[in-house]
């Protein structure tokens, strides 16, 4: 039964159908379960529609009205493109999805002690069990999440041991090529931490200009006790790629995540950031830059859950938006009844450059503790004039003073980002961005 | 904590006294239980009303049964059954209305005593201009005789519709349409009575007018209709008040209030709203599903919207303004207090369409014993809105570990010109400011109700005069218990 705010979702019934066979792990009896079952459970439900409040800011339209397949597997790809994402030194690990399947001639896993890093379709055939596990643990409500279960191609395992750090961060990239064109690529990462351990993952989102691609990454975290997790995200789409990120964390006790992202690409842009704080003293903390322009709609949405006493959370979101640019920040903390002296913040403040620019913020607190500081901020407003004029009688000209208060605004989100390598790509795509327009 | 035990205790106690409880004895005049075509008709032919406005009414009944009930609000509720309400029930001797006070049922007046606005007491006294609405019709009309003088129309909505149809049919579903959502479309075909005001060009209105409504028998519902136009250059005050008796069963109060402000025009529009909330178990208590929007038409019009809830059981009420006219205010200030089982969704929409428009938004949340508490704020900025201006400040104080507190502001701007500002804060009662009370030797109660008094000032400001005591005296009963 669809229910009436959902579209219905039959043509990707019929891509499964269709497709099945091109699908990492076939041969797998009970994956074809899970993925028939999940297609099942999608088609049940339907894509959610703009009535659907979680949606009422990014119409999936488009998703309906045209079909977008599964690609064919690997093509070729120039090295020079890893080279130009590329963000650290080659030291570290690199794993390497193109048009949503894993290449093994890219990538380079450096193999260290205590950690376990490898791609989903391997990891499917050689860890049965536990994949298993992972695959029906998923998020249950969303229909988008059965629809990336029943078809994704790609995607990785990270496992990081008791005690263990790892000594490089570890980059994924994401990239689309030739043969991408109107195809959907889907993959599902699972990152497990366990207790004190530490990584830092930096994944990059990279597609050509023009190509109409829907790309739906998941990626799943499990913090245990102690544990720390930080990952670096670059969306810097084609313009006409539909890009979905979801990324789940779960937090166990004095665990700490963070996700930092910048979003510079792509026509419909939708981030969901959902965090639960499940230990005593779980510490989370979310950045995020999004710049939008003619034929972009950035959707950033969080939900912060803390379930537990002693948890801290703490959000800032920055929106630039220029001419014919839309944005909208929906961001939600959520304070279970047991969870006293919880500290939650959340700010979100948007700037428009433009006339036809549009920003939507949602800044939701949903408390039913009493012991709390919960505070949120939204503002929207232009460039200031007066300090426009100061910079322009300073000699500047107008747009590098723009591209100056521009910078300054967004800075905030990154200045605590030690990895100063990391630092300077999100400062480096945002003043490109501005110098496009 | 001793004092949070000692305070909560209080609060139970608090909780039991809901002192305008009682039932007044009146013979009553009823249409037939439940909800149909000839339902409306008999109301209609009980007013006397002209054929457009039964054919109003019956269009707003057609378009209610396509519609569904919303349920997006944060309320947990049983709905309403729509066929188990009696949709009129007149006092017996309003048959013949009566000319003069004098002429009123002795008892009804009691009543009103009771409530502490003895008509006589106001009309001499106090100076405003009461017209009271009991249960589905409007019984006195206090003072009409000196706003006449001065060209003020204050009348019932049924009167307004046989005596000035022309600015009825112009004014009325224009800022509220019969079919804007579903209990607006119910109201609109059902409206059993309400007040109409006029305030004509450049008078700025003599007295605070208000309005009293009380829901007095069993099973009935109240859907009253409130229009005010206030003409170029004009100036009104209005209050309104409600209460109900104690009963078991859940009763339903779904009004419509329009404000259309002209050219430099400004209305001011305070409510306090006590209507039973329900015992401390969560049984009995009037659902408040009200839809209230203003239209600032006008240049430099000003609607201000102030509210202190502290009643019913479950509130849904939006008070909205539509800033048209260039360089037009809205401002909505709300004080909104929720105990024992009580749940409120609450807040306000500015959609600003002129230039230079802008609007404030204070409001501010107390949730204690097992209640939940919801702002909910939509700011809306159009392309060609330039220059525009919101503030906005919405906080919440959680008394107990079993309430709740929630925010969800929207906010949207197609404007690069627009300002807007959004703040929230969710906290208890700063330990802090408690000991400093408590140190220069104050007790725990005083303490209490002098910081909570702190947070609502900026509400309890904006209230009228004449309203300001009543409203204090209610937050005091409510509140001065309630927060340790």
């Amino acid at each position: 039964m669809t229910e009436k705010n959902h579209f219905d979702g039959l043509n990707y019934e019929n891509v499964y159908a269709a497709q099945k066979n091109m699908l990492p792990g076939t041969e797998l009896s009970w994956l074809n379960d899970i993925r028939q079952s999940s297609m099942t459970k999608f088609v049940e439900v339907g894509l959610p529609g703009p009535k659907v409040e979680e949606w009422r800011y990014t119409n999936l339209t488009p998703l309906k009205s045209e079909t977008y397949e599964i690609a064919d597997k690997s093509p070729s790809m120039s090295a020079d493109i890893l080279a130009d994402l590329t963000v650290q030194e080659n030291t570290g690990s690199k794993v390497v999805f193109i048009n949503g399947y894993f290449s093994e001639a890219h990538s380079k896993i450096v193999s260290q002690s205590g950690i376990i890093l490898k791609s989903l379709p391997d990891f499917l055939k050689s860890d049965q069990n536990s994949a298993q596990a992972l695959l029906s643990s998923l998020d249950k409500q969303n229909s988008l999440e059965h629809l990336n279960t029943a078809l994704m191609t790609g995607g990785y395992v990270l496992q990081v041991e008791e005690n263990v750090k790892l000594a490089e961060p570890i980059e994924i990239f994401h990239i689309a090529t030739k043969g991408a064109e109107a195809k959907a690529l889907r993959s599902k990462c699972f990152i497990e931490m366990k207790s004190q351990s530490s990584a830092c993952v930096i994944e990059h989102f990279s597609s050509p200009d023009g190509f109409d691609i829907w790309r739906d990454n998941v990626t799943r975290a499990q913090l245990s006790n102690g544990s720390f997790l930080s990952i670096y995200s670059f969306q810097c789409e084609g313009s006409e790629v539909i890009h979905m990120n979801r990324v789940l964390a779960d937090l166990g006790e004095d665990a700490e995540f963070r996700h930092q992202s910048l979003n510079v690409g792509g026509k419909i842009s939708r981030t969901e950031v959902k965090p639960t704080l499940n230990g005593l003293f779980a510490k989370t903390n979310l950045r995020g830059a999004f710049l939008g322009r003619e034929g972009s709609s950035h959707d950033v949405f969080t939900h912060m859950k803390h379930m537990v006493p002693q948890g801290t959370s703490d959000q800032i979101y920055r929106g630039v938006l220029d001419k014919g640019g839309k944005s909208a920040f929906q961001g939600k903390a959520y304070v279970a009844k047991d969870a006293q002296l919880t500290n939650a913040d959340q700010s979100n403040k948007n700037l428009l450059l433009d006339r036809g620019a549009e920003a939507n913020s949602k800044p939701e607190l949903l408390i039913y503790a009493d012991d709390v500081k919960c505070s949120h901020g939204a503002t929207v407003g232009e460039l200031d004039d007066q300090a426009l004029f100061y910079l322009e009688s300073r000699g500047l000209d107008k747009n590098a003073a723009k591209g100056l208060l521009v910078e300054a605004f967004i800075a905030e989100v990154f200045e605590e980002i030690d990895l100063e390598a990391v630092k300077a790509r999100y400062l480096d795509l945002a003043r490109k961005w501005l110098d496009k327009g | 904590m001793a004092s949070t035990l000692e305070t909560r205790k209080k609060v139970e106690e608090v909780a039991g006294e809901y002192k305008y409880g009682f039932v007044t004895d009146i013979e009553m005049v009823k249409a037939p239980k439940g909800l149909n075509e000839d339902v409306i008709r008999f109301i209609s032919a009980k007013k006397k009303e002209p054929q457009w406005l039964l054919d109003w009414r019956l269009k707003a009944y057609r378009h209610w049964l396509t519609m569904e009930e919303p349920d997006w609000a944060m309320l947990n509720y049983k709905k309403p059954d729509f066929q188990d309400i009696y949709y009129y029930a007149a006092p017996k001797s309003s048959d013949d209305r009566p000319k003069s006070l004098d002429e009123v049922d002795p008892e009804l007046l009691r009543t009103y005593e009771k409530l502490g606005i003895s008509l006589q007491e106001q009309e001499v006294l106090a100076g405003v201009a009461v017209d009271v609405v009991f249960d589905s019709v409007s019984v006195a009309t206090t003072f009409r005789k000196t706003l006449e003088e001065k060209g003020v129309i204050f009348c019932s909505i049924s009167e307004a519709a046989q005596e000035y149809p022309d600015m009825m049919k112009k004014y009325l579903g224009s800022v509220v349409p019969a079919g804007d959502n579903f209990y607006a479309a119910l109201n609109s075909a059902v409206f059993t009575d309400g007040t109409f005001v006029y305030v004509p060009k450049g008078v700025r209105c003599p007295m605070e007018l208000s309005t009293y409504f009380r829901i007095n028998e069993a099973n009935t519902g109240q859907f009253e209709r409130t229009l005010i136009i206030a003409d170029d250059e004009s100036y009104v005050s209005y209050l309104e008040g409600c209460t109900a008796p104690m009963r078991d069963e859940n009763q339903l109060h779904a009004a419509v209030v329009e404000l259309i402000a002209l050219e430099k025009s400004e209305i001011k529009y305070s409510t306090v709203q006590n209507w039973y909330p329900g015992d401390k178990d969560g049984k009995g208590g009037i659902y408040n599903f009200v839809t209230k929007r203003a239209a600032c038409r006008g240049k430099k019009s000003k609607v201000s919207w102030t509210q202190v809830e502290t009643g019913s059981a479950i509130t849904w009420k939006y008070p909205s303004c539509i800033l048209q006219g260039d360089g037009s205010v809205g401002e909505f200030y709300s004080v909104a207090i929720t105990n024992n089982h009580q749940q409120a969704d609450t807040g306000t929409k500015m959609i600003h369409i002129g230039k230079n428009t802008s609007s404030t938004i204070i409001s501010k949340g107390i949730s204690a014993g097992k209640a939940q508490n919801t702002y909910r704020g939509l700011v809306k900025v159009l392309p060609n809105a330039e220059n525009t201006r919101n503030f906005t400040q919405c906080d919440s104080l959680l008394i107990g570990d079993e309430c709740g507190a929630h925010t969800v502001p929207y906010i949207e701007v197609k404007n690069p010109t627009a300002q807007i500002e959004h703040e929230a804060t969710t906290s208890k009662i700063s330990e802090e400011q408690l000991f400093y009370c408590l140190q220069r030797g104050l007790d725990v109660e005083e303490s209490v109700s002098l910081i909570v008094n702190g947070f609502c000032k900026e509400v309890m400001m904006q209230l009228p005069m004449e309203f300001a005591v009543e409203a204090q005296k209610l937050l005091g009963i409510s509140l001065e218990g309630s927060v340790g």
